[in-house]
């Protein structure tokens, strides 16, 4: 019995440890969940919005000071201010051969003029006179590679930075840090190794703009602010787009909307994947395809789910950008409209017009001419291309977003909702409870005789369309006729016969005392 | 009249059946599917079959050509043999109580 204390007193006492440890630990974890997603987004927020990293305005002469900001990876920015005068700009060597080819659009002012009187590998002027807004940018293209080294002679300072991209691998590093002599270097690295996320494109300086994973040594006693890394950059989060068009026979059509590869200037996905469920998330069709958008035809009314996958091979892609799964809801009930993804809102716009859509379209391919709907309904451009509704994306989102729950009266996550053990357990198919009350309920309706004859549907692999098993009896009275009315008087007679030699016993066994027993349903 | 009232009986017995089963089941059931969701699922499957094959037993008894007054038949004849002796010891068991009872 001690024993059993004692054994039962160190479990508590562990537990109790853990629990502890636990509240302790829990604050921690918090702040770390918490605190980098707090930490990346504001990254990601600074890079957006450049900041003047004010890395060496301490260290020189104020008045010859250069603040160095990283807007980009591949644009290195310097305020100048004062009288600097740049002694050397040269490119760099890959393999001793100096590049210079893309030299006259590797240095750009602020107001996006681009400096062509660069195209040396080595020259020298007035900062001043290139830039006179004071602010300079170093632009590093992926297409070549390069090594810029400016040094910069001051009155009474001296800096350096030093800019190496890589092309053709697409990767950039880069170091910036003071050396002994108050010199600011700044060095990109060629890095097969980094990796890299690539945002929006801008139109600012015509670039791609590139994250870099900067190897940033920075000065002893340095606090000023840091330029980030890409590794704590979250991936740009992008939904495959596609149009669905529900038709009034039930078929559902997939069309293209490759507004999301524009966007991000994506090349084309390796393949797509197009799954269709229905409202039990049980999968009727799932297609991989290279091109063609599939079609899903005659589908049974009722509502079913569509996923969208985007799958690429390129690891440059993947590090970049994280391919979301795109999900619609539809609804198949006969009636006609369609559905369109709205990357803005990363959610539907669902379309359903009473209304006929017609117009001319001179050439395939052309955009429909403008056809008004019902206007107190939608406003949308509309018409049909190729017999299937062409709706205007852009005046779709403009005019207003129809959700698809909304539509329905149902909101779209009330489908999952019902996943809750208590909505299931209500239906009778939910764990040990489906089990048991199955037979139960065969029962019941056997008692309230009614089993009367359903056509029995079976939904068969690898197909559209479900095995339809039509009840027998009309076809039995159709060809056999009178030998099946002979049949059913047989089976009739015969369960008569073994009910009332039931009906007789239990009788007979009432009028015997000894047997006054409750027989019950053993259950 | 008497068929009625044992269907009742027989209906409210059923009730009573599914309601505890119900009832008794419940936190089983949900224990089951937060611990070990996958033998949920299965016991779900399981039950979903049975459904699957009540749903096709109506069509079964169409295509053996039983006819429906046959099934009928003998679903009375057995809740009457099974609710019929229930209602007489409620009706002993009533009139014994009244009996005890009576001042």
């Amino acid at each position: 019995m001690m024993l059993l204390w004692k054994n039962k007193l160190t479990n508590l006492r562990q537990f109790g440890l853990l629990f502890f440890s636990a509240i302790l630990l829990l604050p921690s974890f918090l702040l770390i969940i918490f605190g980098n997603s707090v930490s990346a987004s504001s990254i990601y927020d600074d890079i957006f919005t450049p900041v003047e990293a004010a890395v060496v305005s301490e260290k020189g002469n104020p008045s010859n000071s250069i603040d160095i900001s990283l807007i980009w990876s591949s644009l290195i920015a310097g305020t100048y201010s004062g009288d600097l005068n740049y002694t050397r700009l040269s490119s760099c060597t890959t393999g001793g051969t100096p590049i210079s080819t893309h030299w006259a659009n590797t240095l750009i002012s602020e107001d996006g003029a681009w400096s062509t009187s660069i195209a040396n590998q080595t020259f020298g002027g007035n900062m001043a006179g290139m830039s006179n807004a004071g602010d300079f940018l170093i632009v590093g293209f992926k297409e070549h590679k390069s090594t810029v080294s400016l040094e910069f002679t001051g009155p009474e300072t001296n800096a350096q930075i030093n800019y190496t991209g890589s092309g053709g691998s697409t990767n950039y590093a880069a170091t910036i840090y003071l050396n002994s002599s108050d010199e600011l270097i700044v060095t990109c690295y060629s890095s097969t190794l980094a990796t890299f996320a690539r945002v929006e494109p801008s139109d600012d300086f015509n670039v791609q703009p590139w994250f870099t994973t900067f190897d940033i040594t920075y000065p002893s006693g340095y606090e000023g602010p840091e330029i980030p890394s890409s590794a704590s950059l979250p991936k740009i989060q992008i939904y495959p787009t596609v149009m669905i068009v529900v038709q009034e026979n039930n078929n559902v059509r997939l069309n293209g909307d490759n507004t999301w590869l524009d966007t991000y200037n994506l090349p084309n996905p390796d393949y797509m994947i197009y799954t269709l469920t229905n409202e039990a998330e049980e999968v009727i069709e799932a297609t991989r395809l290279f091109g063609p958008y599939p079609q899903f035809d005659s589908l049974p009314n009722g509502n079913y789910r569509v996923f969208v996958n985007a799958i690429y091979t390129d690891e440059d892609i993947l590090a970049q950008y994280e391919f979301m799964t795109t999900e619609f809801f539809i609804s198949v009930d006969g009636t006609a409209y369609s559905v369109f993804w709205n990357p803005a809102e990363n959610s539907y716009c669902s379309v359903r017009g009473g209304y006929e859509w017609n117009c001319e379209i001179s050439q395939p391919g052309d955009e429909p001419s403008l056809i008004t709907g019902e206007p107190e309904e939608w406003t949308a451009e509309e018409c049909t291309v190729d017999g299937y509704p062409w709706i205007d994306l852009g005046a779709c989102v403009r005019n207003g977003l129809h959700y698809f729950g909304e539509y329905l009266g149902i909101n779209g996550p009330s489908i999952t909702d019902s996943s809750s053990p208590f909505f299931q357990f209500d239906t009778n198919t939910f764990g040990l409870t489906s089990i048991l009350v199955a037979p139960i309920t065969i029962l019941n309706n056997l008692a309230g005789a009614e089993y009367t004859c359903n056509t029995v549907e079976l939904p068969l692999p690898y197909m559209s369309d479900d095995l339809e098993l039509p009840c027998m009896n009309t076809y039995y009275i159709t060809y056999l006729g009178d030998l099946y009315t002979l049949w059913q008087t047989v089976i009739n007679g015969i369960v008569s016969y073994f009910v009332i030699v039931g009906i007789l016993r239990m009788v007979k066994d009432a009028k015997d005392p000894q047997k006054d027993k409750i027989e019950v349903l053993a259950l | 009249m008497t068929s009625d009232i044992v269907t009742f009986v027989f209906n409210i017995i059923i009730s009573l059946v599914f309601f505890l089963i119900k009832l008794l089941l419940l936190p089983i059931d949900l224990l089951i599917q937060q611990f070990i969701p996958s033998v949920s699922s299965a016991f779900t499957a399981v039950g979903t079959f049975l459904t699957l094959i009540a749903s096709g037993l109506g069509w079964a008894i169409s295509a053996v050509g039983i006819p429906y007054s046959a099934i009928a038949l003998v679903a009375t004849y057995w809740i009457f043999k099974l609710g019929f002796p229930i209602i007489m010891w409620g009706i002993k068991l009533a009139i014994k109580w009244y009996v005890a009872l009576k001042p």
